[in-house]
């Protein structure tokens, strides 16, 4: 077939076709199914401008962090003040987007972090199996049944937490589930022909799991850590909100709202615009996480 | 299968006393109860400090320490004495158990009736706009904080509301307004935190039923149904919805363990009086025996419904053996 075409046909074209029956790169088909969930597409677009934002607040916030109007009070959303003020003056959007930075770093570090020690513990657990299994899973398990936010509410009301340590806890508290989904792609993998045709040549135990099952099991953990990253933002806003998490001066979305409460049926604006943030920020998490789900699902390939 | 129950059961009370264990470990970092009592009232003598720490406990190690308190909750139910207030433990939980439990079984209530039928109808319309719809409903609802959707509630329906509709519709906080105790006061107080507690449990459940009903559904036993010529109506209501409807036990008990995990933050934004309010606010005043208790009380509750959910999934579904 393949020759018929080559002989019968110009150069242009016979190229083309070897092209095509060369067939599609791991890549190419990823991104077809992936494109194709417009929602989860449209998410990763706003999460990126989200992160940018994130990280050039100081350059693009309309205000100084601490930057007074004492001629808007407590005012409304308007022109120059698009999502209003606080009772003391200061541009609620500036106070947004310096808040949202803490938020969204956080949620991005403990997706980072929660993931790196869910892969490690996952692949050893499925990698040599037995009593190194038991153990570690066991430990995973005991993890998983912990309340975690009862946890860090008590934890916040002994300590007094910053950025960094919810973000630490909160990984060391949130990698269980990433650590079972990888275990479970690693003891399918590890049974395919490419693992025992390395082991079969004397590939070491390290190698392999990093050249050989790592990249297999890639797809779930993604999954799983995008979705870590929604968990983590909604649990540092219920812990600061309730006041045990982050403690102002420092903004994060949370501790904005725990503001807001007490003056809340005049100063509506406080409430509504870091929640809708939150909601947009998760939403488009959780949107993404589906899309990359559905893209790397080999059956919904076409 | 009772070899099964009977390992779930022994798991879940190793569970529950690792959490003991945990909880009990955690709050003794907060250090001495009697420090503050110490620097506020300087006219106590170490003897007194000597009779409290006696009477408490606190000059043992906290093992021991772990053991006098474990002991005496599970041999006589008994959970100590307050640190702060001069009353037992039991005494002050008491009456924020019927609060509690009013509040989490309206919400269990309203989700499963909500979830349900939801589920089921968004898989036989499947991506219908219905469908579309609810899928995204269900993402806001799971991408939105408990706490948030409490205030815009309050604020939305509590606040302007009743100013436009000029009575009361709905209380935004506590559980009977003062001096009043009939039924229509509370069915007001209870709506909004109910609401807030359901919404999360509607979207992520109408996920997991429509999902149930979408299996059901591509059946082989459905498509025999169909091909022998059963009017629709019979081929869903008799045949897809009976097999849907198996995991929906497991939901039921799934999700009486998120709500009552879910407590504490909606109890606080509506000053609602159970114990998940009373549990922030012991935290707040460093009342840690009161916390430490209600820390228990729910991990008791999680644990319990999460067995349930297990056992009962074994029980009703004939296709899974369990060895």
């Amino acid at each position: 077939m393949v020759e018929q075409i080559r002989g019968g046909s110009q150069a242009v074209t016979a190229s083309e076709e070897q092209a095509k029956i060369k067939g599609r790169t791991q890549r190419e088909i990823f991104w077809r199914q992936f494109k194709r969930h417009k929602l989860a597409l449209i998410s990763g677009v706003v999460l990126i401008f989200l992160y940018i934002v994130a990280l050039l607040t100081p350059y693009v916030a309309p205000y100084g962090f601490a930057e007074i109007d004492f001629l808007a009070l407590a005012n409304g959303p308007t022109l120059v003040h698009p999502m209003g003020t606080d009772e003391l003056g200061r541009d609620e959007l500036t106070r947004v987007l310096y808040g949202g930075r803490v938020s969204l770093l956080l949620g991005l570090g403990v997706g980072v972090f929660s993931t790196v020690i869910g892969a490690v513990i996952g692949i050893l657990a499925g990698f040599y199996g037995r009593f190194v299994d038991l153990g570690l899973m066991g430990f995973t398990d005991y993890v998983l049944t912990l309340p975690f936010l009862a946890l860090l509410l008590v934890l916040g009301s002994i300590f007094q937490f910053d950025a960094v340590t919810i973000t630490v806890l909160l990984a060391a508290l949130l990698w269980p589930q990433i650590a079972r989904i990888v275990r479970g792609q690693v003891l399918t993998v590890r049974e395919q022909e490419y693992v025992i045709a390395a082991r079969a040549i004397g590939v070491s135990g390290a190698r392999i799991m990093v050249r050989h099952i790592l990249p297999n099991v890639v797809g779930a953990m993604v999954v799983q850590a995008t979705l870590t990253v929604g968990i983590a933002i909604l649990a540092e806003s219920v812990l600061s909100f309730l006041g045990l998490g982050i403690q102002p001066p420092t903004p994060s979305w949370g501790n904005l709202l725990s503001d807001a409460q007490t003056n809340m049926v005049q100063d509506w604006w406080l409430a509504v615009f870091p929640g809708i943030m939150i909601v947009i920020t998760v939403l488009c998490v959780n949107f993404l996480g589906d899309g990359l789900r559905d893209a790397l699902d080999p059956k919904s390939v076409e | 299968m009772y070899a099964y129950i009977i390992r779930r059961l022994l798991f879940s009370i190793l569970i529950l006393f690792l959490a003991s264990v945990t909880i009990f470990w955690l709050v003794s970092l907060a250090g001495d109860p009697l420090t503050q009592l110490k620097q506020s009232n300087p006219r106590i003598t170490q003897s007194d400090i000597n009779r409290l720490n006696t009477l408490y406990g606190l000059n043992q190690p906290i093992v021991i320490q772990y053991w006098y308190w474990i002991s005496d909750i599970v041999l006589h139910g008994n959970f100590g004495l307050s640190f702060k207030q001069n009353a037992s433990v039991n005494s002050i939980i008491a009456p924020r158990v019927w609060p509690t439990v009013l509040l989490l079984g309206s919400a269990l209530i309203l989700s499963v009736v909500v979830a349900i039928p939801l589920g089921i109808y968004s898989a036989i319309r499947k991506y219908s706009a219905f469908d579309k719809s609810a899928t995204f409903f269900s993402f806001m609802g799971f991408s939105m904080p408990d706490f948030w959707l409490g205030l815009i509630l309050q604020l939305v329906l509590g606040v302007y509301l009743s100013a436009w509709a000029g009575v009361q519709i709905f209380a935004i906080s506590g559980m009977h307004a003062p001096g009043s105790n009939g039924l229509v006061d509370l069915l007001q107080h209870l709506a909004l935190p109910v609401i807030t507690l359901s919404v999360i449990q509607i979207a992520t459940y109408s996920r997991f039923q429509r999902s149930a009903m979408m299996d059901a559904l591509n059946s082989d036993y459905l498509r025999t149904a169909r091909a022998k010529g059963l009017p629709q109506r019979s081929v869903y209501l008799k045949h897809a919805l009976r097999n849907a409807l198996i995991p929906t036990v497991t939901i039921l008990a799934l999700s009486t363990a998120a709500i009552a995990g879910g407590a504490p933050v909606a109890e606080t934004v509506f000053s609602w009086p159970g114990m998940g309010f009373l549990l922030i606010d012991s935290l707040y005043k460093s009342d840690y025996n009161i916390a430490r208790a209600l820390l228990l009380i729910f991990a008791v509750l999680v644990v319990l419904f999460n067995l349930i959910a297990d056992i009962a999934y074994a029980l009703v579904d004939p296709r899974i053996s369990y060895k």
